[in-house]
């Protein structure tokens, strides 16, 4: 069964991504799945020079979830082009690069140095980890500014432009409008919701940090409603993510408005989780005699 | 690394809180090799695989040894034999062998990643090999009759920290270092041996969310940058570690309430 898509002109084998952050920068998931079968796999954040990221422990379980405060540590772009690039090419999942800065004009380098890559089908602008005091979050949190750091990586790259949104802002379908304004070609939603957990014996945060991103199930019905209020408000097609364990998670993003799903925090629980739930799609489309399309925003009113 | 449903052939009580559980699968255990861990996925409620160093393998099966101090290892304490969980490994980096008169340096439930390594020097004929375990108390009672144990409140063994008789064992010819346990120990370890030339491997323990390399959360400072300790680790050369006082604190504490 056909269940190939296409987001915003490029044509994705399925719905169902890897997201950034979770899945490495090329293999490193590449003994456990079979990466090729995915949709298409989003690197971690990558930024002009080298990120060292924050101080260990950057990771806390919480029930239903975990926090993490790792802080976009990458390597860089131009080590990923040489060392991690080549691996990704050789792969039949598309390829979304991540891209992070400190400034605006960070991300547009970010986005100029990836455009004459072969093998890179889009960027998603990360305006949104809550991990990096400046940038990242606060640019995300300001539509204005949010549609800035858009329009700049638009003017220095024709990939495809993905802007992933946070969900710590009241309005997301403000942002969500401005950025598809500024010329977004598809959104992605939600990064971690800022989170904390404290250590009762020792009184401290248990992360190094104060504070970090919540990811997991325990963030799946905030993220499905604000991909649902985010598909009313927008055209341009919807990456839907944030606690996506299995299948039936996924067909409720695909429910409420989203075009793709990617999936995360489950990939560390059961890295099979991906390719179970690109299984499980084919299977439930066929039982319900639907298409992806048909399925796509197709909540009923109660 | 592969994954894979393996079944669970025997749990052992050895102390109080404390278990080996013993894992069928033929490749994980013909696989692994001393300092390396599993990563195991304790079933529905957890977010989180839980990484235990590779206790022993035989024949066809694989244990873990650990002690129940957090809601992972309850629920790991719950399962039984003949049922079945999902492990990957077996992943990271072990220990080398050098040495002809090596040293194993464990403190607390860091032990369970230095009993293959012991395994393994007795096969290969280096029967000088000696093994300090410490603990805070008598709470350990893992049968390992070769070992020099201390406590330090000297309710077993003799009272002090591995270090005292860890220098013993380099006065009398020790030629290679090898230590698991919590951070603040194994800094003394790498301190013990420091300007010696003698080869000295510290297996660090961390918090981990992939145990592939993916996510970057398990990171350690090293004199070539940071490393993932679940993939170019847990082992490490002393030499390389930088010790960042703040992770090691916050680790300690945490240690004590929680996995």
């Amino acid at each position: 069964m056909d269940i190939s898509i296409d987001l915003a002109g490029i044509k994705l084998n399925n719905p169902v991504i890897a997201a950034a952050g979770t899945f490495g920068n090329s293999d490193e998931y590449g003994q456990l799945v079979n990466i090729s079968l995915l949709g298409a796999v989003t690197t971690k954040g990558l930024s002009i020079e080298p990120w060292k990221g924050n101080p260990y422990p950057r990771m806390v379980e919480t029930v239903g979830g975990l926090i993490n405060s790792v802080g976009l540590q990458n390597k860089g772009v131009k080590d990923f082009i040489a060392d991690d690039l080549p691996l990704l090419r050789a792969l039949d999942a598309k390829v979304i690069v991540n891209i992070v800065g400190k400034t605006i004009e960070e991300y547009a380098q970010v986005a100029s140095v990836l455009d004459n890559e072969v093998g890179v089908d889009a960027v998603e602008v990360n305006i949104s980890c809550p991990n990096i005091k400046k940038g990242g979050s606060s640019f995300g949190t300001d539509p204005k500014i949010a549609a800035q750091v858009v329009a700049a990586v638009k003017k220095k790259t024709k990939k495809v432009v993905i802007a992933k949104l946070t969900p710590n802002v009241t309005d997301v379908s403000e942002v969500a409008k401005q950025v598809e304004l500024a010329g977004a070609d598809a959104i992605s939603l939600i990064n971690t919701v800022k989170a904390m957990s404290v250590d009762a014996d020792t009184r401290q945060s248990k992360l190094a940090t104060l504070y970090g991103g919540l990811s997991g199930p325990a963030v799946k019905p905030i993220a499905l409603r604000m991909v649902h209020e985010v598909s009313q408000t927008v055209k341009v097609p919807i990456i839907g993510m944030g606690g996506i364990s299995n299948t039936k998670d996924a067909l409720e993003f695909i429910i409420a408005g989203a075009q793709a799903v990617a999936v995360g925090t489950a990939t560390f629980n059961n890295p099979q989780t991906m390719i179970n739930i690109i299984n499980d799609i084919k299977d439930y489309l066929k039982d319900n005699d639907l298409t992806l399309k048909k399925l796509s925003g197709s909540l009923k009113s109660n | 690394m592969i994954q894979a449903k393996c079944q669970i052939v025997e749990k052992k009580q050895v102390a109080e809180k404390i278990f080996v559980m013993v894992f069928e699968h033929a490749v994980i255990a013909s696989k692994s090799k001393p300092g390396q861990f599993v990563h195991i996925n304790l079933g529905p409620g957890s977010v989180l695989r839980r990484p235990f160093s590779v206790y022993d393998t035989y024949r066809d099966t694989f244990s873990i040894l650990f002690q129940v101090v957090g809601s992972g290892t309850n629920r790991l304490a719950t399962y039984r034999p003949a049922q079945s969980l999902d492990v990957i490994g077996p992943l990271g980096h072990g220990y080398p062998l050098e040495g002809e008169k090596p040293v194993l340096v464990g403190g607390g439930m860091g032990l369970a990643s230095l009993k293959l390594l012991h395994k393994r020097f007795i096969d290969s004929k280096k029967d000088d090999v000696r093994v300090i375990l410490g603990f805070s108390s008598n709470v350990c009672a893992v049968e390992w009759p070769e070992a020099d144990v201390c406590t330090e409140d000297g309710s077993l063994g003799k009272k002090g920290i591995v270090t005292g008789l860890l220098n013993e064992e380099l006065k009398s010819g020790a030629d290679a270092v090898y230590a698991c346990g919590p951070e603040a120990m194994l800094k003394k370890v790498g301190d013990a041996t420091k300007g010696k030339k003698i080869p000295t491997y510290l297996c660090l323990e961390r918090y981990m969310a992939c145990g592939v390399g993916a996510c970057l959360s398990c990171v350690c400072e090293t004199k070539t940058g940071l490393k993932r300790v679940c993939r170019e680790g847990p082992v490490f050369k002393s030499d390389d570690i930088i010790f960042n006082e703040t992770g090691e604190k916050k680790n300690s504490a945490k240690k004590k309430k929680e996995t």
